[in-house]
This record gives C-alpha cells, structure tokens and sequence, in this order.
C-alpha cells in the first residue's frame, strides 16, 4: 500500500509551505514507487481532521511528522522510510 | 513639487533609518526571532490552546504568546483557525488574531526604539489588555455557538532541546539586543557587547548540534529577507509622506487626542495593509507632521491586526457574522486604548 504524505499550508500561500511541498515531492521523486504526496489548505476539512494550528505541517500516513517547519529532506526521508517498512 | 524632491525625501529617510543604531537593534532582533522560530518548542504551547485546557489559562496564554509564535505574520492566521475551530474556540482565538501581530518581538523592539521607549511599551500592554476583554467580549456574544469542536491536535512530536539551553541562549541574546539600545558610548558597547557576543557563539555551539544552528541561521536569513525589503520600501514611502502630506491636513484628522483623531486613525489603519514593521516608519512620518500620540497607539494597535486580506481570511474562516463582529470591536477597543493612553500619559 502507498505511503500517503499530506502538505498543509495557509492561505494566502506561504512561502515556507511551498517549500514543504517541494522537499515532499523531492524526496517522493527519490524514493520512487509507492508514495502519494497530497496538498490540503490547513482550513480545510481535511485540516480538521488533523487539528493543523501551524503551518507547513506534514502529515505522513495519519501521523503528524513535523509541524511549523519544512522538514530537511533527509529527515522526512527516513520517516516515511520507517513507515513503508511498517506496512 | 519635482519627482526629484520626493525620491530625494524617500533616500534620506533611507539614510537615517540604515544608520548604525538602528541596524544595531535590527541584527540582533533578527537573530532572536530567528532562534524563536526554529529552536523553541512551540508544541508545549499549543497545549494550552486545547478545547481542554483551563478557560482562564488559555486566555492568558493566547494573549502573550504572539511573542514565541508569530515571529511572522503568516503564521497567525492558521493558528487563529485552528484554536478556533479545534480549540479553545472563538475567545481565545481572537485573543490571539489581535494581539499577536502586535507583540511580535521585532515589532516591539523597532517600535521602541523609532517611535520611543514609552510607545513601544504602550504598544505591548495595550495589546495585550485588549486582546483579552476582545476574546471575552467575543467569547460573550457568541457564546451559544461555542459548541465542542474538531478534535484537537494530537501532537506527537517530541522536542528535543533542553529548556534550559532554550532559555539561556534567549537571555543571552535578548540582554544583547537591550544592553546594545542602552549603552550609547561605542567602548563600552565594545567591552560588554563583544565578550556578550563571544559567549552567545560559544554557548550556541556547545549546546546546538550542526542541524539546529543550521535552522537557527536559516530561519534568522529568511526572516531578514523576508522583512527587510519590505521595509527599506516602506521607510522609502514614509519619507515621501513627509514630503506630499500636508501638514494641516494630518494634524485636522490626526492631530490632539480627541476621540474623533482616534477613531479616525484606529479606523484609515484597519484598512491599510501594513507588510510587518512598515507601521513604524509610515506611523513616525506621520507624527512628525503633527499626528497626536494617542492616535499613533490606535494606529499601531488597529494596523497590523487588520488589514483587507486578512479580514477576508478570517470572514472565511469564522464567517460574516464573528468577523464583523471582531473587526468593529478592534477598530473601537483601539480607540480607546488610543483615546486612554492619549489623555493619561501622553498629556
């Protein structure tokens, strides 16, 4: 099953959350096979879900990984490498 | 008037605000914010913003805490929505929205030291005052619709900096930043500030490991490049108001502590879109042609808290109703502070 990573941001865009994504699909360009990498506004329904409050935070398969930062790509790398492993 | 005088304005306000004082109040407010940002556990202060926590606590702590979580505007508006909608709800939230902005560090400290020591502390206790009977007032009128909420944010993220280095590294750097505005003689500044400095570095490196001082500095770059653009275009402008703004015209409106100059200043200021800090510079214009003290707190507390983007956002998020609701009281409750602070110190 896929490793599915969710990107919240603000709105307006900012420009930390811009880059939040772009280490995601970096590190999914990476990786390969078996990642999704999903971008949600924080006030959307899907941010409720989690309870965003900062922004970017990085959902990795309903589980906050980072919040209120953009991950390195080496860190975010290895959490979602622990959770393909888990599955 | 000759496009040449006004840009000759714009260049000399430039002149006198890049002079070393001030840039030496900026660089280490920056390196502060920048550690906020990047080193500090904000996650232990969201805790208190919890549909659980204690009503008085969370009040208290959504009134101050502006000054470890919004280092940057942008982040306001989704920690507004998330205590909103998944916690604590509408009075804390928009405790928050008003004060934050306004309390920033950077804006504290560039308001003392342009506009001066007392409306730069005017500026942070009336903030927070008001922030707190805002959410209660806010808090009161909506109160049936305060039902339970999303979940709340499960945070599940450890934090693995010692407090106390936390702490420590913030002292440091904040007795840097307030000894380096009190000590005007350059050999003393050299003798306490260089081995102040020196400490800070070496602490810095004995308690940080390389990613953290990597995100220190990283934060503390993007900040600066974020903001300091933004504002060397402000004072530009400021220095042009100076130079088209009739004098008359500002102290007609402006002028005194009247409750219409108030009124009228906390209300021009909730419409302007002010990028952060470029209130200092545009408000010190205006007070050098005649704007009365009591208006310039109205409009350094009514500015960055509202803008028209950001009523926008926060209609989206807390609907019409809430938002009209807030945005009046903000532009009355900084009258006040205004019209108060105006006529008891200010006199």
């Amino acid at each position: 099953m896929d490793v599915i990573v969710k990107v919240f941001g603000s709105e307006p865009p900012c420009a930390k959350c811009k880059m939040a994504h772009d280490v995601a699909r970096k590190v999914q360009e990476k990786i390969g096979e078996g990642i999704v990498v999903e971008k949600y506004s924080a006030f959307s329904e899907e941010g409720d879900k989690y309870g965003i409050m900062m922004t970017p935070t990085v959902v990795v398969q309903d589980e906050i990984a980072v919040v209120g930062k953009v991950p390195s790509e080496k860190k975010l790398e290895e959490i979602i490498r622990s959770k393909m492993k888990g599955d | 008037m000759t496009i040449e005088v006004l840009l000759m304005a714009g260049f000399e306000t430039l002149k006198e605000y890049l002079a070393l004082h001030v840039l030496m109040c900026l660089v280490p407010a920056f390196f502060l914010a920048g550690a906020v940002a990047s080193l500090f556990s904000r996650e232990s202060v969201l805790r208190y913003f919890g549909s659980d926590a204690p009503k008085c606590i969370s009040y208290s702590v959504a009134s101050v805490s502006g000054v470890l979580l919004a280092v940057c505007s942008c982040t306001v508006l989704p920690l507004f929505a998330g205590i909103y909608k998944r916690g604590a709800g509408i009075g804390p939230a928009t405790t928050f929205l008003f004060s934050a902005p306004a309390i920033n560090l950077l804006a504290i400290v560039y308001t003392a030291k342009i506009l001066g020591f007392d409306i730069g502390a005017a500026r942070a206790v009336a903030a927070v005052g008001m922030s707190i009977v805002i959410g209660l007032v806010m808090a009161m009128v909506f109160r049936s619709e305060d039902k339970a909420k999303v979940r709340a944010m499960t945070l599940a993220v450890e934090n693995e900096i010692n407090p106390a280095h936390q702490a420590g590294l913030f002292a440091l750097l904040l007795a840097i930043l307030v000894l380096g505005g009190i000590i005007d003689a350059w050999m003393w500044r050299g003798l306490v500030l260089g081995p102040l400095v020196i400490l800070t570095v070496y602490v810095s490196v004995k308690w940080f490991d390389d990613e953290q001082i990597h995100d220190w500095m990283y934060e503390t770059w993007d900040l600066t490049k974020k903001i300091f653009p933004l504002l060397l275009v402000g004072v530009f402008f400021a220095g042009m108001i100076l130079q088209l703004l009739p004098s008359d015209l500002v102290v007609r409106f402006v002028g005194g502590n009247s409750v219409q100059s108030n009124l009228v200043a906390s209300v021009a200021a909730a419409l302007m879109y002010f990028a952060t800090l470029t209130e200092v510079p545009i408000i010190d214009s205006l007070m050098k042609l005649g704007m009365g003290s009591g208006p310039v707190l109205a409009m350094l507390l009514a500015g960055p808290a509202l803008s028209l983007p950001n009523m926008i956002v926060i209609g989206r998020v807390v609907g019409l109703k809430k938002a009209t609701v807030y945005i009046i009281l903000t532009a009355i409750m900084a009258t006040i502070a205004g019209f108060v602070a105006g006529n008891i110190l200010w006199r």
